[in-house]
């Protein structure tokens, strides 16, 4: 019984950490692409404009919900949330702590799922939430969402395929598909994380994760010059702020994926910090991730489609394939 | 009995969504059913604590195989599609006749089996203890499953081999001339001459 208070109370915890971080993500997305662009940002809503994502929500939420007449209905209201939901259920397998914890004289693991394929299973949820985008755009029975989510789709799929592969030289070397095992690999002080001898994965993973999460210089789904908005054309409303919404979550999941593949997940850089929670530092991990995405996508012009797919097929899949087997043998000769 | 009540609704809802997708008329909602069964399927293999079983089977086919699936519903013209119906017409009587001996065979040899289990040693516990669900799957796959492991993949391998020729408009013969001497106008007199 005590196990299942703990893990509600963790589930509610990380959720509410995940999704308390949207309004203020959004918030800084704004003020930084502000700044990147020689402009201030948001001024009007509260100090600095802080409150111009709290007053963005109100908007979203008292606004209209349009239907199109000709939608197919049940799967346009669908979409959105095959979107984020996925998202979320990844938050559940990134480790916050290290397990067996003692917290009032009861063993806890600081993660909600200590899943044995939980790396893998990241990659499934993953591929899961490409339909809320592709059936967006078909549901909307508009000709920019449909090639938005068709776009969106390949885009998608392409570029898993590369960020698999880049994930397969981190199985090796912590010899598990599980988070909580990843991280116990990288034990130590900051050169011991993978980011260093795999860094070749990490350039694929990461470029590979802003392509996933349809973010510039990779958001072909909704070029606005093309598409008008792509899938999200004909959504208004809250519907519309749950695919923005979505985005954000998946952006927190990704940047935490990112640290704990990459970055020692909770671990502190020195150990002589392990005094400060695992959790402070994940999310530390996680901001700086977020920053960095926010910093390109605010820096460089989009790619055109064609040159999208290239850097997929042509670049990524056969330096993630060499990196893999170079690997390979490395970690083979040395564990001999 | 936690674990009978979540298989009894997991393998319920695989069912309905199964017969949802042979009785919906709008194919992207016959998709969207498929792709819920997949996952309700994955759900039962985690019950039975097959994790990467179940992974994968969101990861390859709700994942990988239903998006391509959702690609050409979506090139395709639905009302082209429904003509499609009009011309096997008759085959629906076929079916009639064919299903119920499908399903006789199956009732058959289900029922004549004898269920054993594969190995009497392999419980959940027994995995754990030799590094997990990946680490047993892997050392079985690749010691004494070697031989289908590899044939499984030389059959994928023709098969993409086969849609890269099935897709192709040009012949090899034509497409090493080019490649040989540069000269695309001969190349295409090759195909003619062959047409």
């Amino acid at each position: 019984m005590t196990d299942f208070i703990f893990l509600l109370i963790k589930g509610v915890l990380w959720v509410a950490v995940g999704v308390g971080m949207v309004p203020f993500l959004i918030y800084f997305e704004r003020k930084w692409a502000g700044f990147f662009q020689s402009r201030v940002g948001p001024t009007y809503a509260g100090p600095w404009g802080s409150l111009q994502s709290f007053g963005d929500m109100a908007k979203l939420l008292s606004k209209e919900d349009v239907v199109p007449e000709r939608a197919d209905k049940a799967v346009f209201k669908l979409a959105p949330y095959i979107l984020f939901v996925p998202g979320f259920l990844v938050m559940a397998l990134i480790p916050f702590g290290p397990l067996n914890v003692d917290i009032f004289g009861h063993k806890v693991d600081l993660v909600i799922a200590n899943f044995d394929a939980g790396a893998i299973m990241f990659m499934a949820l993953g591929s899961i939430a490409v339909y809320g985008i592709v059936f967006a755009g078909w549901a909307s029975n508009n000709h920019w969402s449909l090639l938005g989510g068709l776009r969106c789709g390949a885009n998608m799929v392409s570029y898993e395929i590369a960020m698999g592969l880049a994930l397969v030289g981190i199985f090796l070397m912590a010899d598990s598909v599980n988070f909580s095992q990843i991280v116990d690999g990288q034990a130590g002080n900051f050169w011991n994380w993978y980011f260093i001898p795999q860094i070749v994965a990490f350039v694929i993973f990461f470029i590979s994760s802003i392509a996933e999460l349809n973010r510039d210089p990779f958001n072909v789904a909704e070029a606005e010059q093309e598409l008008v908005a792509g899938h999200m054309t004909e959504y208004s409303g809250m519907r519309w702020g749950l695919f923005m919404f979505g985005e954000y979550v998946n952006m927190v999941v990704m940047s935490a994926v990112i640290a704990t593949l990459f970055f020692g997940g909770w671990r502190a850089p020195f150990t002589a910090l392990d005094f400060i929670p695992g959790f402070i530092w994940l999310i530390g991990k996680v901001l700086f991730f977020i920053f960095l995405y926010m910093w390109i996508r605010w820096t460089l012009p989009r790619y055109r489609y064609n040159q999208l797919m290239d850097i997929g097929w042509k670049i990524f899949l056969p330096l993630a394939i060499a990196n893999l087997a170079v690997t390979a043998v490395i970690v083979s000769v040395v564990q001999r | 009995m936690a674990e009978k009540i979540l298989f009894i609704i997991f393998a319920s809802l695989a069912v309905l969504g199964a017969l949802g997708v042979i009785t919906r008329t709008n194919i992207v909602h016959g998709l969207l059913l498929l792709v819920f069964t997949f996952v309700n399927v994955a759900a039962v293999f985690l019950l039975t604590q097959a994790y990467f079983l179940a992974v994968i089977q969101v990861l390859v086919y709700a994942g990988a195989i239903l998006v391509l699936f959702a690609f050409v519903v979506m090139f395709l013209n639905l009302k082209e599609f429904h003509q499609l119906e009009q011309l096997h017409g008759t085959q629906k009587w076929a079916v009639l006749v064919l299903a119920p001996i499908l399903l006789a065979e199956i009732v058959v040899v289900v029922a004549g089996a004898t269920w054993t289990s594969v190995g009497a040693g392999i419980t959940p516990d027994a995995i754990a203890a030799q590094g997990g669900n990946v680490r047993v799957l892997g050392i079985t796959l690749f010691n004494e499953m070697l031989l289908p492991f590899e044939m499984a993949s030389l059959i994928l391998l023709v098969g993409m081999v086969g849609a890269i020729v099935l897709a192709k408009k040009e012949d090899g013969a034509s497409m090493a001339l080019r490649d040989w001497t540069g000269d695309e106008e001969a190349a295409q007199a090759v195909v003619e001459q062959e047409v």
